[in-house]
This record gives C-alpha cells, structure tokens and sequence, in this order.
C-alpha cells in the first residue's frame, strides 16, 4: 500500500514531489484542484493523502472536511511555516500530521512510512480477531480500530485511536509526550512541536469527561499525559 | 468624580434638593409670619381685654370689699379664674394685698407696688404675662389698687417650634427621596448608552475584532445613538485593514517560501541522485537555505510589529507559565548541543499583552543564548518582581556562560542584522533579526530589554515588564 495522492497547487513543487517520492518506492498521483482532489480521494483508496493548507478555489480545510466525512484516509497536512492556527485546526480537523513549508524531503518520507507502518499494523492482526482493549467505559476494537465509550461508538482519527491505545495500554502511568509522538505518529518529536498536545486535546473532546472526575486524560506539566483510571474501578 | 453618572445624579439631586429647600423656607417664612402676625393680634385683643377687666374690676372690686369684706375678693377669683386665665386681685394704697389669697403672682405684686407709688395705669414689662395695676377710688372714697393679670397668649397661639421642625423635616425627606428616585433613574437613562458604548469599545481594544454597540439604541436617535454608530463604522474599518494586513503578511509568506519550498525537494532529488562527494556541498545549500526561510519568518514577525497589527489582542497572561514552556521547549533543543536550559527562580507573575509576542521574545533571547554558551554549561532563565521608580516590574533574566558581549556593542544588540563579529556569529547560526524582535515586541508591551555582562563571564539579558494589576483578587 504505497499510493500517494498530493494535492497542491504549486505544479513544480508537485513534480519534484513526484520525482522525489517516487524513488524513494512509492507511487505517486498529483491533482491541482481542491475540488478534484476530494472527489480522487473518496474515489480511490490511497494509503495517504499530502495536502497543501493554502489552495486556491476551496481551500485545503474545506477538502479536508469533505474527505474525512467519508473516510478515514490518513491525510498530512502541508501548512504556512508558522502559521499556528492552521496547524491547529488542521489537526483538530482531522489530519493526522503537518508539514510546515518548506520541509525537508526526508522529513516529509519520515512521517509517510510512519503512517504506512500505523495503517499497516492493523489489518497484520488477522481480521477474524476481535481483540479488544478496554478500561472502564472504553473499549478499542483494535481489528477494526473502532471505539467505543459507554456502549456508544466515537469517531476517532486514525492518529487519535493510536494514541487511545498507547494510553489504554498503559493507563494510569504517566507516558511521555516523546514516547507518545514515537507510538502515535511514528516519528521522534521535534522542539516546539504541538502536535501531540492537539491530537490529545482531540481526543478530550471526543471522549468527553469521566462522570465527575474531570478529564479522562490527565495532564502531568512538564512531563507527558496519562489515562485515568476511574476510582470506581478495581 | 470621575463618574459621569455620579455627576449627573448629584448635579440634579443638588439642584432638585435646593429648589425643595428653597420652597420649604419660603413657605416656612410665610406661615411664620403670618403665625407672628396672628399672635400679634391675639395679643392686642388681649391687652385689650385685661384693660377692660381691669377697669371693670376696679369700679366693682372696691365696692364689693367695703360692702361685704375680704371674702367677696375670692369671688372675682373665682369668677374670672373660671376662664382659666385672669386673675384680678385688690390691694391697698400701699400696695398691700386685700385678699389673703395664697399665691399671687410676683408680676402682679410687682405691678402693684409700682402702681402703688405712682399712681395711673401701670403695665408689667413681662412678655408672656400681661399685668395691669391702676389705683382707683372706692365708694367711702379711700383709694385702693386693682390689679389683673393674664397669660400674655392663649395656649393654643403659643408658638412650638417641634412640629414645625418636625413637618419641615418631613417634608425635605419626601422631597430628597422621590428626587433621589428619579435623579436616579434619569441618570441611569443618560448613561446607561454610555455603558455600553464603552463596553463595545473595551471589546474592540482587547481583540474581538467583531464587537459591535449595535442598532439598540436605534430608536434613540440621539448623539449618544450618532455616536454608537460611529464607533460601528470604525470598528468596521478596522477590522477590515487588519484583515487585509494579515492576508497580506500571508500572502508574501506564501510567496516567499513556495520557491524555498521546491528548493528543498529538490535538493533532496540531487542528493539521491548523485554520490556522497557532494554531500558537504550540499550540506551548505541546506544550511544557507535555512537560514533563509529563518530569515523570513522574522522579517515578517518585525514588520507586523512594526505595522501595530499585533497590539491588538491583549489578555491577562500567567508569566511563569510561558517562561516555563519556553525554558522547556529551549531545553529539549539545548540536550542535542549537550547544553541545557533551567528555570532558576520563578515567581507567578501576572501581565496584559499578547502571549505569543512575548512567548516569540523570550524565545529568542533563550535561543541566543543556547547559542553562544559554552557546552556543558546551562542557561539560566529567572523570572522575578522588581520594583523601580515608575512602579513594580517582572524581570526576566536569561544568563549564558558564553563569551559575552564587548561593552560598546551591548545596546546595539538589540539592532536589527547586528553582529558582534561576522564570522563567528554566521557560525553559530542566527539571523540578526531575533532581538530586534524582542526589542520591539517588548516595548509594545510598555516595558523594555538590555544586555550587560556577567562579572564571571557570559551574557545576562534582562527584558522588564510592567505589571498590571492584581488578577489574583
């Protein structure tokens, strides 16, 4: 599984693109147009999607929108270096990582085979498998990689069920936002990188509060998150 | 004073209290006098009436007393005591009294010794008592002194002052409360717009770039109306040039970096298709390239500040939280360079301003730092209060152990593509821009940055902001 869509507007930097990624083994398909490229993506089944943040016509978070309405195709942002908010909304959005422009190349390769090996792992488990993972309300259908949360099913980004799992795996001990990124998003994590704190605030958000105990996912300043276990539980 | 509505409501209070005094005096003045005037008259009749019961008395008293004895006196007492207010009493020539009677009033004896002396009517000067004496003739012929007297006023003219005071009193309370009640609401009226006129303007200073006074108090129609759509109209503007500021920052950022951005990939494509001997060579591409799109970003971080399109969005921000993410963040890539960031004191510190502003400040600073100290050692960030003429600050010290800056060149740190020394400084990274960032953004924020040299080497950096306020309550 190694089909590439990008979608960006820059016709040269889509070719380099293309010429880069596909020595690196991966094959890859260039769309221009915003509204193509949302329509390729549901289409075709691509094991990732390179977005560029700024497309004339709709604008990239309006393709994003459109495509995570209808499917979980792992999509990486590329945003404006410095440009917070669309590094922010794009991952609250549902992206799964960012780029800033302009990346290196060897970078941008980093992160795809991190997605590729998250995506990968999945179907290794033979599908016939219902392994679950549960703690308290939660349980994770890891063959399928769906949630659910007191019986109701929650929609979760493939980065954000990753993170749920290392969470889960190890709840109640505090796990490091770089041990995070490596499980997670499957790159190291780099200085003033965000990234982790909003997947995690996603997550917050879409699994809601536990009874009256706060949040389910406990913030430790300066050193990493930790799932909590419900007092109530053995 | 300062409140406009305090004003208004005391101004109209005040004037409607003086009138409500005014009118109460007058009215006062008028049923004093008139009271006055009344008694007067009482008074007169009165007079008048003693005169006459004296007169009467004289010609009967002497005749009754020297037909019928002492005892007969008692009778005029008794009689004219009925009333409840005259006395009449006989005395002889000496001015002795004819009637044992106990208890005649001083005024009277007085009245009647005098008259006694020297004959004719004789009034005592008494101005509650009326007393009259005259001597007169009885029928034998011998001469006796007739003498009356009276309370001067009946008890009913008698002047009380208490409820006078009392319904003055009255009254002024009446009239301070309803004009309180509707001074009140008056002034509440007034500036009630006011109020929110100043709220929408509060909302726009702090960043809500969308606030509005809006159409409630259309129907108005008056200048303070006028004056809420003005303040729409500009707030409107605005927003409008600070939009098309940021998308013109955007813009140019866009520009800029799309070619950087084909630069990169490909020199990744060159790198994968040619040997490793031209791998240094390549490297200097991709630092220089770099140091480009660094220089980018700051360049346009300055002209924004420069422009003011930051001042806009001011909060209430905990100083020790950005210093501790930002010594953190520093650490992480300090480690790499086997060098280290550590927070050495910190006190929860409150200022306004833009948190990302000041985040971007320090950060270069600490940066820096990194940069120039020597490895193994760390830098140490403190951030403290500070009081100085002009009030009390938050000073943020970063301190390197690095070479330091010569003396001569420590203000001209913070100057835009300022070096110390060429060479070095394109070494070890940097674009020139970060402190004049600093600079700028700092005094944006009403406080101010500066350099000196540590007496055991290496670089202290100190940025000072005013605190503002309490937000502790």
């Amino acid at each position: 599984m190694n089909r590439i869509l990008v979608i960006d507007d820059d016709i040269d930097l889509c070719e380099l693109l293309s010429d880069y990624l596909t020595t690196e083994g991966f094959i890859v398909e260039v769309v221009h147009d915003g509204e193509q490229g949302a329509v390729q993506v549901l289409a075709g089944n691509y094991a990732l999607v390179i977005l560029d943040a700024m497309l004339p016509g709709i604008n990239g978070f309006e393709v994003l929108r459109r495509v995570r309405a209808a499917s979980a195709t792992p999509i990486l942002m590329l945003t404006a270096r410095g440009d917070d908010v669309d590094r922010i909304v794009g991952l609250e959005m549902g992206a799964d990582d960012y780029l800033a422009k302009p990346f290196n190349p060897r970078e941008l390769v980093a992160r795809i085979r991190a997605v590729q090996r998250r995506t990968a792992a999945a179907p290794a488990t033979a599908p016939a498998s219902t392994e679950t993972l549960s703690v308290g309300d939660v349980t994770l259908d890891l063959g399928s990689r769906t949630v659910l949360v007191g019986g109701v099913p929650v929609e979760l980004t493939s980065v954000e069920f990753s993170l749920l799992e290392v969470l889960l795996r190890l709840a109640g001990q505090v796990v490091s936002r770089e041990e995070l990124s490596l499980q997670a998003l499957g790159r190291e994590l780099n200085a003033y990188d965000r990234s982790i704190d909003v997947h995690v605030s996603s997550l917050r958000r879409k699994l809601g509060a536990l009874g009256e105990e706060g949040e389910r996912i406990k913030t430790v300043r300066g050193v990493g998150y930790f799932y909590a276990r419900s007092s109530a539980m053995p | 004073m300062r409140s406009l509505f305090i004003k208004i409501l005391l101004s109209f209070w005040l004037a409607m209290a003086l009138t409500s005094i005014a009118y109460s005096i007058l009215a006062l003045s008028t049923q004093l006098g008139q009271g006055s005037k009344l008694r007067l008259n009482v008074l007169a009749e009165r007079r008048q009436l003693a005169g006459a019961m004296l007169a009467m008395f004289g010609r009967t008293a002497p005749v009754s007393y020297e037909r019928e004895g002492a005892s007969s006196l008692g009778r005029y007492n008794g009689k004219t005591a009925g009333s409840g207010e005259t006395q009449a009493y006989l005395f002889d020539a000496a001015g002795r009294p004819l009637a044992p009677d106990k208890g005649i009033p001083a005024l009277i004896q007085a009245v009647a010794a005098e008259a006694a002396l020297s004959g004719g009517l004789k009034s005592g000067k008494n101005t509650k008592y009326i007393s009259l004496a005259q001597s007169v003739t009885g029928p034998s012929g011998r001469v006796y002194i007739a003498a009356v007297g009276m309370e001067a006023l009946p008890s009913w003219a008698v002047q009380h002052w208490q409820p006078i005071v009392r319904s003055f009193g009255i009254r002024m309370a009446i009239s301070l409360l309803f004009g309180g009640i509707v001074c009140y609401v008056l002034a509440w009226w007034l500036t009630a717009p006011i109020r929110r006129l100043r709220a929408a303007a509060q909302r726009l200073a702090s960043g809500d770039l969308s606030a509005r006074v809006g159409a409630a108090d259309g129907k108005r129609g008056d200048e303070v109306a006028d004056l809420g759509l003005d303040l729409d109209m500009m707030a409107e503007r605005i927003e409008a040039l600070l939009e098309s500021q940021k998308r013109l920052v955007r813009d140019v950022s866009h520009e800029l970096r799309s070619p950087l951005a084909r630069f990169n990939v490909a020199l990744g494509l060159a790198r994968q298709h040619c040997t490793s001997a031209a791998d240094s060579y390549f490297d200097r591409i991709e630092r220089d390239a770099g140091r480009l799109n660094e220089l980018i970003g700051e360049l346009l971080t300055l002209s924004l500040l420069e422009s003011g399109a930051e001042q806009l969005v001011r909060q209430p921000l905990e100083l020790d939280l950005i210093v501790a993410k930002v010594a953190q963040d520093a650490n992480f890539e300090a480690e790499s360079r086997g060098k280290n960031v550590a927070v050495i004191a910190c006190e929860p510190l409150f200022v306004t301003g833009n948190g990302e502003l000041l985040r971007q400040a320090l950060e270069n600073v600490v940066r820096n730092a990194v940069r120039y100290t020597r490895e193994g050692t760390a830098v140490e960030i403190s951030l403290r209060e500070v009081r100085r003429e002009g009030g009390e600050f938050a000073a943020i010290t970063v301190r390197d152990f690095g070479p330091g800056v010569p003396e001569a060149a420590l203000d001209k740190l913070f100057l835009p593509f300022y070096r110390v020394a060429d060479a070095r400084d394109r070494q070890s990274g940097g674009t020139g821009i970060g402190l004049a960032i600093t600079d700028r953004a700092v005094r944006l924020h009403k406080g101010m940055v500066a350099a000196r040299n540590a007496t055991d080497g290496g670089l202290v950096v100190e940025i000072r902001l005013p605190i503002t306020g309490d937000f502790t309550g």
